[in-house]
């Protein structure tokens, strides 16, 4: 199958005081059509970034190697002039913060007309049906007043579907979700979370769902990768990832989740945190907080290979020099 | 309607709001107040005292002051308006690019520019470039004006690098909207408040620099009449008429003193940071 966004060996850097820092180093993945990939790992492993490289919204101090290639295009070798026009057509994007992530003094309604216009060959008549027809479909009650109105008469939950409505509004072929429902409550996530596959059973969009819950990769993902200090360390389909964690780390992630079931006093963690990406360790990024960690771990840098049909870990327990 | 009665609660701005009125007014309708042709003298009325037909009094030349003050506030509006209206045209566009862009041309061509303009008194500078275009009223008040946009510049600028990085500019950034479309329309409404409050400080700060230029003799020529040319032609009378230095001297208090009042007054209501 082709893929519609395939990433290989990236590289992201960012000039700053301490010297050149690498923040994503290394990463690869693909997604299908149709296919929701889930991001997974905690605050500053390199989610974000990877997600800003795809839509090339990085600051102006961050460069990129290695190749990002949509639907065959490179992306990264793209004039600007051109990548607006992907912006918002073909790749959307869905921000962690509905709060802050509308114009506060341009009404929904126009906000929304704006993707259509720049996108779509529509009059204003047109445009604004389309605007008024997406907040019907993102299940906004009374659509028509809504279109009128400023976000801040709107709650956090209506404005994340107004942002859902900006993404879909021009029937992108892959939308990037960064943690959209990382801000929201939790009957409010649920709904969110419902609508966003709903809407991509009916347009058939692929999803790169950035977060750190795993409850949320659970409900959504297809496929899942994990992220340690800017690496993949882990990539399979979700069944796998839940019922046979390999990576160290992954298997930390998934303890670390609270349960029902079991009456503990305190949550499993993973003790330490992620290293600064300016002191980088020799070996293995997770040796220092690894409960199985061995002597080669602290040497050498484990590899991302493939250590079952469709399951991939970068650990050396995995591998022969690791189990010597 | 929220703002406006927030406004009216301000107090202090609400009087300086009535004395900017009452001077749009007076220069609205100069003709039907002023008793006088503010520029016929009258030799057998020379240095009257105030009061009776002539309510501030002559000048020199015979001329009633009551009117000539009237009629100033028409080239005091204009200069309010006028001079603040170039600075903004220059500063804020400037201010915008810059902030957005960044990197050398802001860092080290348009903010260091800043620096040096804002380095020299502001009066200084004024004269300066006032000296070098030439006298007359439009040239004061595009001297006046290159010099206020420095003060446009940065505080644009600091709004813009505070906006350029709020969610809602990434969120359009991500749906494919350009760059001179995010500037004009999405960032410079959110940065309107501070640039309207700075408008009404620097109409302030116009009046009077017009006043100092045309004091001076680089602003309005005779016989028009303009707050600060009757005070620097009345100054030599200062022994036998200080009434003829009082009004427009008065004239020029009340004025600033209103438009200061305004600009705290607009403040207090669109700063959200002293909101209460």
């Amino acid at each position: 199958m082709n893929a519609i966004l395939e990433v290989k060996n990236l590289k992201t850097k960012f000039k700053t005081d301490h010297g050149l820092i690498s923040v994503v180093d290394g990463v690869d993945f693909s997604i299908q059509p149709g296919e929701t990939l889930g991001v997974v790992g905690e605050s500053g492993c390199g989610k974000s970034v990877t997600s800003l490289s795809v839509m090339r919204l990085l600051p102006s101090n961050a460069t990129n190697e290695g190749s990002i290639s949509f639907e065959g295009k490179e992306i990264l070798s793209l004039p600007e002039k051109a990548m607006q026009q992907v912006r918002g057509n073909d790749i959307a994007m869905i921000f962690q913060e509905p709060m802050t992530s509308l114009n506060p003094l341009h009404t929904v309604g126009k906000q929304i007309e704006e993707v259509i216009k720049l996108h779509m060959n529509v009059t204003k008549q047109e445009a604004k049906e389309r605007a008024i027809s997406m907040l019907k479909a993102v299940g906004m009650p009374r659509a028509e007043e809504i279109y009128g109105e400023y976000p801040h008469q709107l709650s956090g939950g209506m404005r994340q579907r107004v942002m859902i409505a900006m993404a879909m509004a021009c029937d992108p072929k892959l939308i990037i979700a960064d943690e959209p429902t990382t801000a929201l409550d939790v009957t409010i996530q649920a709904q969110i979370l419902d609508l966003m596959r709903d809407l991509k059973e009916k347009t058939g969009t692929s999803i790169m769902l950035i977060t750190h819950d795993l409850g949320v990769v659970a409900e959504m993902c297809d496929r899942v990768i994990v992220m340690y200090a800017g690496q993949v360390v882990e990539e399979t389909d979700v069944e796998t990832l839940f019922e046979n964690p390999k990576h160290p780390y992954t298997q930390g992630l998934i303890e670390s989740i609270p349960t029902f079931e079991e009456d503990k006093e305190y949550l499993n963690t993973i003790p330490g945190s992620v290293p600064l990406p300016y002191q980088m360790p020799k070996g293995c990024r997770f040796a220092a907080r690894c409960s199985q960690v061995k002597a080669i771990c602290h040497e050498q840098a484990p590899a991302l290979k493939e250590i079952e049909n469709n399951h991939k870990c970068r650990c050396w327990l995995y591998t022969e020099e690791g189990a010597s | 309607m929220k703002t406006f009665k927030k406004f009216l609660r301000t107090g202090l701005g609400l009087i300086g709001a009535v004395i900017i009125l009452s001077l749009i007014l007076c220069a609205l309708f100069a003709s039907q107040i002023a008793p006088f042709d503010p520029n016929a003298q009258d030799y057998n009325k020379i240095l009257l005292e105030p009061g009776g037909e002539h309510l501030f009094g002559t000048d020199d030349l015979g001329r009633d002051i009551f009117s000539r003050v009237v009629y100033g506030a028409q080239i005091s509006i204009k200069a309010a308006l006028l001079s603040v209206g170039i600075a903004i045209l220059i500063g804020v566009p400037i201010g915008l690019l810059s902030g957005y862009f960044g990197g050398f041309w802001d860092e080290w061509v348009v903010m260091r520019s800043v620096d040096a303009m804002q380095a020299f008194p502001f009066l200084i500078l004024a004269l300066a470039i006032a000296a070098v275009l030439g006298n007359g009223f439009g040239n004061a008040m595009i001297a006046i004006g290159i010099g206020f946009a420095p003060a446009f510049i940065r505080i644009t600028r600091g709004q813009v690098l505070q906006l350029r990085n709020m969610e809602y500019i990434h969120a359009a950034k991500s749906t494919g909207v350009k760059d001179m479309r995010i500037i004009f329309s999405h960032i410079l409404p959110n940065a309107l408040n501070p640039i309207i409050i700075q408008s009404t400080l620097a109409m302030a700060a116009g009046i009077l620099a017009e006043a100092s230029l045309s004091y001076l003799g680089l602003g309005v020529q005779p016989p028009t009449p303009s707050w600060g040319s009757m005070l620097n032609q009345a100054q030599t009378l200062m022994n036998v008429a200080p009434y003829a230095t009082f009004y427009p001297g008065m004239a020029i208090f009340l004025v600033v003193l209103g438009f200061n009042l305004l600009g705290d007054g607009l403040q207090q209501t669109l700063d959200p940071r002293i909101r209460k």
